[in-house]
């Protein structure tokens, strides 16, 4: 009886048992030395608490910024965001037009299927290392 | 008089007329240009007339500059799924420009790997730079904007900056008239391919 009991409760134990943060979809456009490009990615964040994106790191380039695209008066620009916040149970895409990271200043060519390593810094998580691929 | 199937014959009739006449868009002359002529450079270093280089041919215009990692991507990756679905319809006798509003950075051969790192071939396609008096004139003459924005200095002391734009990608029809303006990024590209294939 005793060990029915405790599989029980190891079962509702697991069942509660929330899921990981994860970077899905990664890619970054193709570009040459010395230009920019930028890095796109999904953040799925499968837990039950918040958590902040709040740096990316490379050695690919001499800079490393997290960008949004906007628009105003009908002109499109970029400006710097200085973290990007993932609520419980929730994606946030970094794509074409919206969210990116921003590559400047790339130290060789990334032509197509080329690959870098990135990190993404997370306040709750920690360190995140990923790997990304060229695409058009 | 009509009788009952006259009358039915006439509203089937109007119904045709309305869906093969109706469908284009009506696209008026937006500005004549076909006296302009601005001496620009393309990315083989070629001497190139805008517009004179281009008379007589229906043009895909549109505006970027290459240290844009986001926007003007979006807008040449348009342009070739475009370019690759009128390729696809036998409709070949079209020219395709991008012209840089930051010919101080954008010179021929990084307008030349722009187009190499993305496989574009520059048979009918065009990357055209040149002095920044004559670009911006140009620019002046099309309505589109593109002011300095942000400037960002990296740990290795380089100076980066990037432009606030006009997103546009422009028709020209073959009389050498801008016809129709699209955005360029977020382009609703079968719309464009429509208003290409009505005035070419």
């Amino acid at each position: 009886m005793k060990k029915i009991i405790l599989i029980f409760f190891g079962l509702l134990i697991s069942c509660n048992t929330t899921g990981e943060l994860k970077i899905t979809n990664q890619w970054f456009r193709p570009a040459v030395k010395g230009m920019n490009t930028a890095f796109y990615f999904t953040i799925e964040n499968n837990t039950n608490q918040a958590d902040t994106l709040y740096s990316v790191n490379s050695d690919i380039a001499g800079m490393v910024q997290i960008h949004e695209t906007f628009e105003k008066e009908g002109m499109m620009g970029m400006r710097q965001v200085d973290f990007v916040v993932v609520k419980p149970n929730s994606k946030i895409e970094f794509k074409p037009g919206g969210l990116h990271v921003m590559v400047m200043n790339l130290y060789s060519d990334y032509k197509k299927n080329s690959s870098a390593d990135f990190e993404l810094y997370f306040k709750q998580k920690g360190i995140v290392k990923i790997k990304a691929v060229t695409k058009l | 008089m009509l009788n009952k199937m006259g009358f039915k014959k006439l509203s089937f009739a109007i119904i045709i007329a309305f869906i093969f006449f109706g469908c284009g868009k009506d696209i008026h002359v937006i500005k004549d240009l076909g006296k302009s002529s601005y001496k620009l450079i393309d990315q083989d270093s070629t001497k190139f007339n805008f517009l004179q280089d281009l008379k007589g041919k229906t043009v895909v215009l549109s505006y970027i500059y290459t240290n844009c990692p986001d926007i003007c991507p979006l807008t040449t990756h348009n342009i070739i799924s475009i370019k690759n679905k009128l390729d696809n319809d036998g409709i070949t006798d079209v020219e395709y420009v991008e012209i840089s509003f930051d010919p101080e950075r954008d010179s021929p051969s990084v307008l030349k790997n722009y187009a190499e790192v993305r496989g574009i071939k520059l048979n009918n396609w065009h990357f055209l730079t040149g002095d920044k008096k004559t670009v911006f004139n140009l620019l002046d003459e099309v309505n589109v904007r593109a002011l300095p924005g942000d400037t960002t200095i990296t740990p290795k002391n380089d100076t980066l900056y990037y432009f606030i734009h006009t997103d546009r990608i422009s028709l020209i029809d073959k009389q050498g008239r801008l016809r129709i303006n699209f955005k360029g990024s977020n382009a609703n590209k079968n719309e464009i391919i429509n208003s290409i294939k009505q005035i070419n």
